[in-house]
């Protein structure tokens, strides 16, 4: 018995389906996505941030560093300037006074942009699920004789990362090097929607999301 | 009167010969609506995007077969701090899971041939889940594999008495093993419901 019709009909059933089922497959869309920062904390395991009084940091510039040269330059301007002052800002509010650099200061605040350099960890729900892979060490900005995290060298380029650290000038190794306290990875610069004011947002998060940072 | 009789006799038969010709073997395609039950609040949300494509061959009161089935999840969470160790994130996240599942069912029929079909039955087979998690630029993801388990009863019902489309609505409960440790699940439990049509398929198309 045949059913004329019958094969066409089933064929565009399936047709419909494969339709379906790449329709389905629904994605956020980029607007969606970059409305807010991503701000990420770590914290060396030993440090007392209640042992330290001053901090010095380098106001109205923002060390920068692209993956094709990793060299020191820095940026300056209206943005520079705001981060700066809202990194002060929240180190004041927890205690600390800032100094000169030549006044030894017990911590050091550094303040810098990576661009192309992967350096967001992959979150897991709730906790951290670390992905690292191709580790690339670039200069730093500012200080450069103390011991840092690895940085991610992935291929996510067109994309910066604000990158925060707080550095131990009070205890020294015995070869004089210091030690890396805290790093915040705020992200990402480039696509983000109103950069400036959530660059300050996602600042203040950053030490909200660390209140072990207190004199 | 007698001739009449014959007439209506003859008839009848015919009736009911076609009637037994329809739905023995039918294709479906249906639109699924999930709603995940796991405590894990990664996806809380129910989901319309969801579809099935399937297959049945009668055999006397059972219908044997096959199924496909999508279906994508997805919850927006709100900007908040994950803490883990020495670490925290802030951020907002859009966590999605897109699920594939293939299952080779047995379903009972309590009314066959009649306009109104209503069955039950149990689709066993395996189940692919791709975790995503979407924050920023960011992304996280993670896939699961593992059995799938799925009790569902459901009603066919005949458009006419010589149709050869019916709608099918479903109820069904899914227990699928596709784990994910990266976002928290042993196992991926939902139910949802199906509504689709069934097209039969003679046995002797060619």
């Amino acid at each position: 018995m045949k059913f004329p019709g019958m094969k066409s009909r089933l064929k565009w059933m399936m047709i419909g389906m494969v339709y379906g089922l790449i329709s389905c497959q629904t994605v956020p869309t980029n607007i969606e996505l970059v409305q807010s920062m991503l701000v990420q904390t770590t914290m060396e395991s030993t440090a007392d941030f209640s042992s330290y009084a001053s901090y010095s940091l380098a106001l109205d510039t923002l060390g920068y560093f692209t993956i094709d040269d990793p060299l020191d330059s820095v940026i300056t301007g209206s943005y520079a300037q705001q981060v700066t002052a809202q990194i002060r800002f929240n180190m004041d509010k927890a205690g600390y006074t800032r100094v000169a650099n030549d006044q030894n200061p017990n911590l050091a605040v550094s303040a810098f942009i990576l661009r192309d350099y992967g350096v967001i960890q992959s979150l897991s729900y709730p906790g951290y699920y670390s992905t690292y892979s191709g580790i690339f060490y670039p200069k730093c900005y500012g200080f450069k004789n103390y011991y840092g995290y690895p940085y991610l060298n992935n291929l996510n380029f067109n994309t910066a990362t604000l990158v925060i650290e707080i550095i131990d000038m009070k205890n020294k190794d015995t070869q004089g090097k210091s030690k890396l306290l805290w790093t915040a990875y705020i992200g990402d610069l480039i696509n983000t929607v109103d950069i400036n004011s959530r660059t300050i947002s996602a600042v203040d998060d950053s030490f909200a999301q660390s209140k072990y940072i207190k004199k | 009167m007698k001739k009449l009789l014959i007439f209506g006799l003859a008839f009848g038969i015919s009736i009911g010969m076609e009637a037994q010709n329809i739905y023995d073997n039918y294709v479906s395609a249906s639109w699924n609506y999930n709603v995940p039950l796991s405590s894990n609040d990664f996806l809380t949300q129910g989901s319309g995007a969801g579809f099935q494509i399937g297959f049945r061959k009668k055999i006397d009161r059972f219908y044997i077969g096959a199924d496909f089935t999508y279906a994508t999840y997805s919850s927006q969470k709100s900007r908040t701090t994950f803490y883990a160790d020495n670490s925290a994130t802030t951020t907002d996240t859009h966590n999605f899971a897109y699920s594939y599942g293939f299952t080779v069912n047995g379903e009972y029929i309590f009314r066959p041939f009649k306009k109104l079909m209503p069955f039950i039955g149990l689709g066993i087979g395996a189940n692919s889940i791709n975790y995503w998690m979407y924050y920023n630029i960011y992304t996280s993801k993670d896939n699961g594999l593992g059995g799938l388990f799925r009790p569902q009863a459901g009603i066919l019902m005949k458009l006419g008495k010589e149709s050869k489309i019916a709608v099918m609505g479903v109820v069904h409960y899914d227990y699928s093993t596709a784990a994910s440790t990266v976002f928290g699940y042993s196992s991926f439990p939902a139910y949802g419901f199906r509504l689709g049509i069934a097209l039969n398929i003679p046995n002797g198309i060619q």
